[in-house]
């Protein structure tokens, strides 16, 4: 059986600086595989390398039996592969509904929006109650939940998130990792980047862990919970 | 009299909203200036005087002077801005549409001549009285299909999905990119909506001042630019508002006092409100755009 995305040997440069150097990365299905690292250890690059914001210099990224690599990422996005950047990427100069709608841009069929719209408030109430509102005036949990709510009004196969915890005070990190796990169950398939090893690792199947552009570490995310070194290094423990 | 200049400042100041209108959709998706926009509305202007000397009525003349300003400024976007858009500074598209609009304005003299062309009478200007004002028939014209034209603009950017892909492209590019918008395509939108505006202003003032130049688009791009900045950058409202404003103190001033500085008293105003509010009435891009 193929992976849902499969990644090979991904190279990506900023310039001088390589980025990320042989990286490759399976997402099998539906389910949520976690990417951990220090800072600056090339995650988000990862993700922007397959949403095609950022080109790759060698590699491929296949979804669904498809390529992906050298698509402009418009197309990408209407393939069903879903970005949430770094920051939200909340447009805020637009309602919150306006930014729902807009979710469901990369669509082929957008007539009815109705069941997608409950679908995302059932799942972040919060925003139900401030659709009216500018995205810029939201709470940064506000904002994420938004930028989840209307990544799902793509209705993706795969949803990337890149530190959606970022920021966020405890409560609201909890509120966001409750969500994540449910939407994998309804048949979701997640690449979740997080700085936050151990939320991430708790809800996920399988772990990367990336070091300076590289692939260190792959395994399932329990064992990496238990890797002393993965433990000693990300999760806080002496 | 005041009510008379009123009418008269409305009818100028709704083409210049459609001029600025477009400086200010093209500033706010590409932060670039677009320095030839006066020409596309000069060109506008001659497409409809062709038509209209052909003896087409005067709306086929004003569609026809949309499309025509349309399709160039699919051109000008083509030439003038996509290869330099991710390349070199902000300043190479100044030079690049400066040029363009030289090529424009001597292309429009080898064809017209340097002299003024008169606007035929189109429909018969009849005076009707409203009140105590009395407007010409070409005034409501004027003034109504400048209007209509911003508030279907207005409709198009809130309520169509090309609207908000131009919206969501203004505001941040690579976002809208994720979110599935093709934003070569959503800019090309932009500048055959704008440029169409132009061209209908272009028809709309050579009919109100009954002849064209070549030079035409110089003084109104000029003019247009200053109420952008005026309305804030990128702001669409905001340009049309300013837009009204500035047409209706050039008509005061003509009205009350001098006609030969009317261009004075509209830019003096401008360049009062900017010391005042450096990021113009309504801020940079507040609402729509
Ligand atoms: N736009 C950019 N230009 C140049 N270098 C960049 C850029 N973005 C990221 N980098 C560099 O690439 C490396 C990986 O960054 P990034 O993917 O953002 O890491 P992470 O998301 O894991 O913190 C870092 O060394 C960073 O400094
Ligand atoms: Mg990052």
């Amino acid at each position: 059986m193929t992976a849902l995305l499969a990644v090979r040997d991904l190279d990506v440069r900023y310039g001088q600086i390589q980025a990320l150097r042989d990286v490759s990365l399976d997402v099998p299905g539906p389910g949520i595989v976690a990417i951990i690292g220090a800072n600056g250890s090339g995650k988000s690059t990862l993700l922007r390398a397959i949403s095609g914001i950022v080109p790759a210099r060698a590699g491929e990224i296949d979804f669904a039996g498809r390529s992906l690599r050298r698509l402009p990422p418009h197309r990408i996005a209407r393939a069903g592969v879903v970005h949430v950047p770094e920051g939200r990427g909340i447009l805020a100069r637009m309602t919150v509904l306006e930014n729902l709608e807009l979710g469901a841009f990369a669509r082929r069929d957008r007539g009815d929006l109705t069941a997608d719209l409950a679908r995302v408030y059932a799942h972040f109430p919060r925003l139900a109650e401030r659709r009216r509102q500018l995205g810029g005036s939201l709470s940064g949990g506000e904002q994420q939940m938004l930028a989840i709510g209307r990544a799902l009004m793509a209705r993706p196969r795969l949803l990337m998130l890149d530190e959606p915890s970022l920021g966020l005070a405890p409560l609201l990190v909890r509120e966001i990792f409750d969500v994540i796990p449910r939407l994998a169950a309804d048949g979701l398939a997640v690449l979740l980047v997080e700085q936050n090893a151990r939320m991430a690792l708790a809800c996920a199947a399988e772990g990367y862990v990336l070091q300076t552009g590289r692939v260190v570490l792959h395994g399932r995310a329990a064992d990496l919970a238990a890797n002393p070194a993965v433990q000693h290094a990300y999760l806080g423990a002496t | 009299m005041l009510a008379q200049q009123l009418v008269n400042g409305l009818q100028l100041g709704g083409a210049y909203a459609l001029v600025a209108v477009g400086y200010t959709l093209i500033f706010g998706v590409l932060n670039l200036l677009h320095l030839a926009h006066g020409e596309v509305f000069m060109v506008g202007a001659y497409v409809g005087l062709a038509l209209a000397l052909a003896g087409a009525p005067f709306w086929a003349a004003l569609l026809g002077g949309m499309a025509g300003a349309a399709v160039l400024g699919l051109v000008i976007e083509r030439v003038a801005f996509r290869p330099v858009r991710d390349r070199g500074s902000h300043v190479t598209p100044l030079m690049t549409t400066i040029a363009v609009s030289l090529v424009l304005q001597h292309a429009v003299v080898k064809l017209y001549g340097a002299e003024p062309v008169a606007f035929p009478q189109v429909f018969a200007v009849v005076p009707v009285s409203l009140g105590p004002v009395t407007v010409t028939s070409l005034q409501l014209v004027i003034l109504g299909t400048s209007l209509a034209l911003m508030a279907l603009l207005d409709l198009v950017l809130r309520r169509t999905w090309l609207g908000r892909a131009i919206r969501a492209t203004a505001e941040n590019p690579t976002v809208a990119s994720l979110l599935g918008v093709n934003v070569s395509l959503a800019i090309v939108a932009v500048f055959v909506l704008a440029s169409a505006l132009a061209g209908a202003a272009g028809v709309l003032l050579a009919a109100n001042f009954t002849a064209v130049t070549p030079f035409f688009g110089v003084k109104v791009g000029l003019k247009a630019l200053a109420v952008m900045l005026v309305g804030g950058l990128g702001n669409v409202p905001g340009a049309m508002v300013g837009g009204v404003l500035v047409g209706v103190v050039e008509a005061l001033s003509v009205g009350y006092l001098a006609s030969s500085y009317r261009d004075a008293f509209a830019f003096g105003v401008m360049i009062l409100i900017l010391l005042v509010r450096p990021t113009g009435l309504f801020g940079a891009r507040l609402a729509a755009v």
